[in-house]
């Protein structure tokens, strides 16, 4: 039996194809809240996600006839949701680019680094989970995806990589940079806690 | 500190909740998306049809056309120019002040026939020395 054959996802789209509506609805059942999770995972907590998982899920319905088995409809619709996120991520770096305000001397100011060193200072104000999500915003795109897929959605390493179009070893790699770095940014908050 | 922190922080994000009638949305799009593309049976019609339109309003022209010419009289179609000299236009004579101009044309043609022309890159233009700027040329004639 293949990888993809004991895979439920497979078997739905799969069914999908052969003309089964309802197939899809299991779908979208089913992956919805992980296409959720992952798109606020990479996202961060101020985007409008709603619309992006929809668009998800109809790139998936507009594969069906050219749809083949090679490996679990997860990896699949992850890697749908990953290019979506990569592009809307690109969209808003571009676009707030362009916005960013200059100084006097007609420099750029950064503005993701502004305001982001005093951490534990509103942590009671601010949740756990929202906390995560500003730490994954500040890791590299690829490292995000990577950690996020690995640690929520439980893929390993050369599902990873399926996804995001790198070898299982450069996915190690990123793994152990984006942890290291998480770790940096996420050591204070944890120490203001035990304290 | 142990490496396991990390995975119990990152375990405390509770996920995204989908919101609700989130499926339905979304099935609603599907069928408008679907509403808009046309089936795919319909995709060949209008083309057959606008080729069928398109040959019928020739094949209508065509006749409206010879209907139009039925009572005309019929076309002369002049033989074709004899092939040799030339012949000038009301059947005159050639003046001999253009056959004088015409000999001095061929004794030009014959003239720069005769010289040897050499094209640019059998000359030797090369620079002996580009940073004094001298020509291959200038030092042969000193």
């Amino acid at each position: 039996m293949t990888e993809s054959g004991a895979d439920r996802g497979v078997e739905w789209m799969l069914a999908f194809q052969a003309g089964d509506e309802a197939a899809f609805d299991e779908i979208v059942e089913h992956y919805s809240g992980q296409v959720f999770g992952l798109l606020r995972r990479l996202l961060g907590p101020a985007a409008a996600i709603e619309d992006l998982a929809q668009e998800a899920f109809l790139r998936l319905y507009r594969a069906k006839d050219r749809y083949q088995p090679r490996g679990k409809l997860g990896t699949f619709l992850y890697r749908i949701v990953y290019n979506l996120a990569l592009n809307r991520l690109r969209d808003g770096k571009r676009r707030r680019e362009v916005a960013l305000p200059s100084s006097a001397e007609g420099e750029r100011i950064d503005l993701e680094d502004a305001g982001t060193e005093a951490p534990w200072e509103d942590s009671d104000r601010r949740s756990w989970a929202q906390r995560i999500e500003e730490a994954l915003e500040r890791l590299p795109e690829n490292q995000r995806a990577a950690l996020v897929l690995q640690h929520y959605d439980g893929l390993d390493l050369e599902q990873i990589g399926e996804v995001l179009g790198i070898s299982p070893k450069a996915t190690k790699s990123l793994l152990h940079r984006a942890r290291t770095k998480l770790r940096e940014i996420l050591t204070p908050y944890r120490e203001a806690e035990h304290d | 500190m142990t490496e396991d922190w990390l995975d119990d922080l990152l375990d405390r994000h509770p996920g995204e909740p989908v919101p609700p009638g989130f499926a339905q949305r979304l099935r609603g799009r599907i069928e408008a998306e679907e509403g808009q593309a046309p089936p795919a049976g319909r995709i060949l019609r209008p083309v057959f049809g606008s080729w069928l339109a398109r040959s019928a309003a020739g094949l209508l022209l065509l006749a409206v056309g010879f209907w139009l010419g039925r009572d005309q009289p019929e076309v002369e179609v002049l033989p074709p120019p004899s092939t040799g000299e030339a012949e000038i236009a009301g059947g005159g004579e050639l003046s001999s002040e253009f056959l004088d101009e015409l000999d001095a044309l061929y004794q030009d043609q014959a003239l720069l026939d005769s010289w040897e022309l050499l094209v640019d890159e059998d000359l030797e233009l090369g620079l002996r020395d580009a940073t004094l700027g001298t020509w291959e040329l200038e030092e042969e004639g000193q």
